[in-house]
């Protein structure tokens, strides 16, 4: 509060003077903002995660279009993996729909050159944990209880952290097998 | 404490604030790189099945190979495949290791004579080629065996440039048994053995467990015939020959000759037949030669007559019975005679049609004569062109390599540089068989595909596209006989070639199932042969040598190595040979007489020489060979190849091909050269005497059939009803879903460490090399560790011994850190991020077999393509072992959970089960009462825990094997 307060007085003192002081307050006080909106974590309420060389939101596809997380993630229900959309799934929509977004060109162009995305992983688990996928979603775990709350990430960020604690926990609650050949081996 | 200065102070807090503050990222893959478009049938993250055709050896097995996000990890037996129904030997598995093997070649290679070799590409290589056949070179082909589609272009490539000089060479042709066959019935062909129905197999030197023509089939069949189903009948196998190998040892009875008595041996039962008027052909026109040659050697001292007349009277009244000739590689006129003489046993005894099927003549049958290979590298001249695909005649063959270099231009099609690839001019890298197309026969109406498991790894060509490529540069198109299709390429080729024989809708079916084999099954009805009556002689004895420095040599194939093309793999050098148990190497077996004699003891270096060459290697004394001969395995010593492969071992076709002296393989001087040999002999089992401990069991068959089901041993099971409180320490375990358990037939096993290679291929197990095998500090899960049976010589069983799974683990209790745990299934877990390495686990398990890291293994590329991206590769300082294979437990009980039902019975198969020839592993759940498993557990007469005192309650059970000792 404290800057507004000398620039009034500033401003009684002097009827004309320069502007520079007025722009700097101003400044100051769009900083103020986006710092409380920062701090509070509203503009990203689940997150940031990594750039990705394609701008994918999942807020956009799962939230807003209410897509179902299995359109794209096929595997989820059958394989040890979820497993990544290849990029002729996206152009099932976007060969007819939003075609001319400059990402969706370029989306269009790997396409049509044969050349794969390259995603940023942002979710892992340590290379001697096996984790599958379909075994927890035919239990009916919700994706949003490891992943979070993805349809409200446009970055997918990791929501918890694998560490061992985390799957413990959630056995331990859901009474579930507590025998280490199930993820170690 | 050392003075610091205040630089080096400095220095290395600096160093190391720097190296905390920038925190290195965690080397893991942090890229996703999905398809563009999704294969067919291909679902990332699962594992594809391709069905296919192994060619480590003209067997010509059928293979299943695991694909996963395009790279193959592991290869198994094809169980629909007639040739090996399941199973696979350890030549066939290792033959990821040859796709992708650190040495294979990449590229085009132009040598120039005294110029360094050069890269080139293949446009390059193709014009100059072209231009040389353009020129008028004459065309001359030498390649492995070949049948189907390849042989086609290979003959027509040769045709269309007015040759007809098209050979497959094998080191081990089959020559004799060809020659014998010509001589009896007009045709020189490897016929194909019925095992299967066989109640008496007399083997003369015929190592067929091992290497002789189709040994997965044979395998399974001389298990499945000697397998205990009650009653007192029980196939046998004797075994005739100088040197006790697997198969020898095998044999309820083993007969040691000297090296070319086998052909003695089987005269006189042919005498005995002919005396006995047990003959149901007519063979008394061969009764003259017959009797000249056993008055000539007089009766076979080494062994009583009356064996060899209850022998006789067996092999000709059993409902079916057959003779195999050997030993493999011979071509001397001895071994033609003892084939001549087992070819003739069969037919006295009416096995011709039977037992031998001269009708369906084995693939092996068109390998290169020996009379042919002596004209054709004879012949070659500055003029010729000589195209050589995957064979290796310079490190084979006596002499080749000398012809070799008289042809004006080699051009050597291959994946390895090997010894042939380093005379040639031209080094065309070709596809690994898993990655291309292609067919194979080994038996007239089992026609097997190949087809590509992955992309290709380099920029290779399939051979038979090369040849029809050269052809098209050179204006002489191919094209397949009635398809007029002249831009084709192999792969069409073989499609049409498969659609013309067997029907055009039944391509993808076939392509599925890895080949059609309809055919195969219906009986044929081609009239028995009659033997042609023909005025017989035979050789006469050889001269015997009196000094003690002359030996008789015998040469032998290993089962790992076969004829040394596989010798730079690595699995096969690391598993143990399994009669001795030696790896990385090779030794020379002498009589314990003639090495007292010379002054020689076990692990001196010894050399011996004979007419063609000679060669060094330690020595191991041993009774095991007759008397007057020494042994060598073939396949070593390699001075090409790869780097596993060189300067192992010593190359025993080195002394083959000069003068036999009327000999089997030759005579050769015996010379120590030193004691204690730098290559030291390197064995991975110290003992093969039980030492009255008792370990592996025998039963004889008079007391096992006067047993009923139930009877016999009663073991404490590893489950609830095992707890004894007065004796048990640790409290009752309980299971609720199940309680994985295995049972080992130990009457089945046949030694030859399939299991074992399987084991490394599936769970990521590192060669760790000759050094550190020596050290003991050997990686294997799984070994098959051969016992002599100590009241008869010659005789030798296996004791598959892997981790028992025991219900009260001596383990599990020592382990500071709970890294040995016990699970819910019952297996014996060992949590490789929770282990720190104290080792107390291994000295307190008393099977002994737990695995230390000790060093950090690092998998040259691109071997690392090959792990199981299901098993964690272990780090140094970690313990590990044998886990049910919990991958494959895993991945059935998802499966099943996902379709909702239960696990079926057998359905899970460890990659040692899975694998193994034999049949020797039954895998499943103990709480199933109707499992295999359980009733083999509960019920067999056989059974038996290993330690049994101890309680520590093992869930492997084994069943002793079956001493044969009702006549019958």
């Amino acid at each position: 509060m404290r800057p507004r307060d000398d620039a009034a007085e500033t401003n009684k003192g002097r009827a004309r003077g320069p502007l520079w002081p007025t722009l700097a307050a101003l400044a100051v006080i769009l900083l103020a903002f986006v710092a409380v909106l920062v701090l509070f974590n509203l503009p990203y309420p689940a997150g940031l995660g990594p750039r990705q060389p394609i701008p994918f939101s999942h807020r956009v596809h799962a939230h807003t279009k209410r897509i179902s997380c299995l359109m794209c993630h096929t595997e989820v229900a059958r394989s040890s993996r979820a497993g990544i959309p290849p990029l002729e799934t996206c152009l099932l929509c976007h060969q007819r729909i939003i075609r001319t977004f400059p990402y969706i060109e370029k989306l269009r162009q790997y396409f049509r050159e044969n050349r794969p995305v390259v995603w940023q992983r942002v979710n892992w688990v340590p290379e001697f944990v096996y984790f599958t996928h379909s075994m927890h979603i035919r239990r009916g775990i919700d994706c949003s209880i490891c992943h979070g709350d993805v349809e409200r990430m446009d970055r997918v960020v990791t929501a918890h952290k694998f560490e061992m604690g985390f799957c413990i926990g959630c056995h331990k609650r859901n009474k579930a097998t507590h025998d280490c050949f199930t993820c170690h081996r | 404490m050392p003075d610091i200065s205040r630089r080096t102070f400095l220095w290395l807090t600096g160093g190391s604030s720097i190296a905390i503050a920038t925190n290195p990222p965690r080397k893991m893959v942090i890229k996703l790189i999905p398809h563009v478009t999704p294969l067919e049938n291909v679902r990332p993250g699962s594992w594809q099945l391709y069905a296919t055709t192994c060619r480590e050896c003209p067997a010509g097995c059928g293979m299943h190979v695991w694909h996963r996000d395009g790279r193959v990890t592991k290869a198994e037996g094809n169980p629909e495949h007639p040739v090996n129904r399941g199973g696979l030997c350890p030549r066939g598995q290792a033959s990821l290791q040859g796709l992708y093997d650190p040495d294979r070649m990449q590229r085009v290679l132009y040598r120039e004579k005294g110029r360094p070799e050069q890269q080139q590409s293949w446009e390059e290589a193709f014009a100059a080629i072209s231009a040389r056949l353009a020129a008028g070179g004459r065309v001359a082909v030498l390649s492995s065996l070949q049948s189907g589609a390849l042989a086609e272009v290979l003959h027509g490539f040769a045709a269309a440039f007015g040759s007809d000089r098209v050979l497959f060479y094998e080191a081990f042709n089959h020559e004799p048994v060809k020659a014998a066959h010509q001589q009896l019935f007009g045709r020189p062909v490897v016929p194909t053995y019925h095992l299967e129905q066989c109640d008496l197999i007399v083997s003369f030197a015929a190592d067929f467990l091992e290497s002789w023509i189709s040994p997965v089939t044979f395998a399974r069949a001389l298990a499945d015939g000697r397998t205990y189903r009650g009653g007192t009948s029980l196939s046998r196998m004797v075994y005739v020959g100088p040197r006790l190998s697997m198969t020898a040892a095998n044999a309820d009875q083993y007969l040691q000759v000297p090296p070319g008595w086998e052909r003695v041996v089987a005269a006189t039962m042919l005498k005995i037949m002919l005396d006995q008027g047990w003959a149901r052909q007519d063979i008394s026109w061969a009764r003259p030669a017959i009797e000249a040659l056993v008055a000539e050697a007089g009766p076979v001292p080494w062994i009583p007559q009356d064996t060899l007349v209850q022998l006789t009277r067996e092999f000709c009244t059993s409902h079916a019975s057959v003779a195999l000739s050997g030993p493999l590689a011979a071509t001397s006129q001895l071994a033609t005679d003892t084939a001549l003489l087992v070819a003739l046993l069969n037919y006295g005894a009416g096995r011709i049609g039977q037992t031998v099927d001269l009708s369906r003549p084995h693939a092996l049958s068109a390998s290169a004569r020996e009379a042919e290979l002596e004209l054709f590298f004879a012949s070659l001249d500055r003029n010729d062109l000589l195209f050589i695909y995957d064979t290796n005649p310079a490190y084979s063959r006596f002499g080749a390599k000398a012809q070799l270099a008289k042809a004006g231009l080699v051009v050597y099609l291959g994946t390895q540089v090997d010894e042939t690839a380093e005379l040639a001019h031209w080094f065309l890298p070709v596809d690994y068989p898993l990655e291309a197309w292609g067919d194979y026969e080994p038996n007239p109406g089992i026609h097997s595909l190949l087809q590509p498991t992955l992309s290709r790894l380099y920029d290779t060509r399939a051979p038979g596209d090369i040849f029809l490529e050269l052809a098209r540069r050179t204006g002489r198109p191919l094209s397949r006989a009635g398809s007029g299709n002249s831009g084709a390429n192999f792969a069409t080729w073989v499609r049409e070639r498969f659609s013309s024989l067997v029907g055009h809708d039944t391509w993808d079916a076939a392509l599925a199932a890895g080949g059609d084999w309809k055919s195969a099954a219906v009986p044929s009805h081609t009239p028995v042969p009659v033997a042609r009556p023909a005025a017989l002689s035979f050789a006469p004895l050889p001269q015997r040598s009196r000094n003690a420095d002359q030996a008789e040599l015998v040469l032998w194939s290993s089962i790992m190595l076969y004829d040394g093309r596989l010798a730079n793999r690595g699995w096969l050098q690391e598993a143990p040979d399994p009669l001795t148990f030696f790896l990385w190497g090779n030794w020379i077996d002498l009589h314990p007489k003639q090495a007292a004699a010379l002054g020689i003891s076990e692990g001196d270096l010894v050399e011996l020489s004979s007419a063609a060459g000679k060669l060094r290697a330690p020595a191991r004394v041993t009774a095991e060979v007759s008397e007057g001969a020494v042994a060598v395995a073939m396949g070593q010593g390699h001075w090409a190849l790869g780097r596993n492969a060189r300067g192992i071992g010593a190359n025993a076709f080195a002394l083959t091909g000069g003068r036999t002296d009327g000999s089997l393989f030759g005579s050769c001087r015996i010379r120590k050269v030193a004691s204690a040999s730098p290559e030291t002999l390197i064995p991975t089992a110290l003992s093969q005497d039980q030492h009255q401990r008792e370990i592996l069991k025998w039963v004889p068959l008079s007391k096992l059939s006067a047993m009923q089901p139930g009877e016999g041993e009663p073991l404490i099971l590893p489950l609830p009803e095992g707890y004894r409180p007065d004796k048990d320490m640790y409290p009752k375990r309980e299971y609720t879903t199940h309680r994985w358990a295995m049972v080992i037939d130990l009457q089945r096993c046949i030694g030859c460490g399939a299991c074992s290679v399987a084991c490394y291929a599936e769970n990521n197990i590192p060669v760790v090399g000759r050094q550190r095998v020596a050290d003991g500090r050997e990686m294997a899960w799984l070994r098959v560790a051969p016992y002599r049976k100590s009241d008869q010589p010659g005789r030798a069983s296996w004791l598959p011994l892997l981790c028992q799974h025991c219900d009260a683990a001596p383990c599990e209790p020592v382990c500071p850190v709970f890294a040995a745990m016990h699970n819910e299934e019952g297996l014996n877990a060992q949590i490789y991020n929770r282990c720190i390495g104290t080792r107390y686990c291994s000295n307190n398990c008393p099977y002994k077999v737990r695995r230390f890291n000790w060093v950090n293994i690092r998998w040259q590329a691109p071997l690392d393509l090959q792990l199981n991206p299901e098993v964690t590769v272990r780090s140094r300082g970690v313990m590990e072992k044998c886990t049910f294979c919990v991958q494959r437990i895993r991945l059935a009980e998802y499966q099943a959970q996902r379709e909702g039902r239960k696990i079926k019975d057998g359905e899970i198969q460890p990659a040692c089960a899975q694998s193994c020839p034999a049949r020797v592993f039954t895998f499943g759940d103990l709480l199933d009462p109707d499992a295999r498993v359980t009733l083999l557990t509960r019920l067999d007469p056989r059974r038996y825990h290993l330690l049994e005192d101890l309680n520590t309650k093992p869930a492997v059970t084994f069943l002793r094997r079956i001493e044969n000792d009702v006549k019958g």
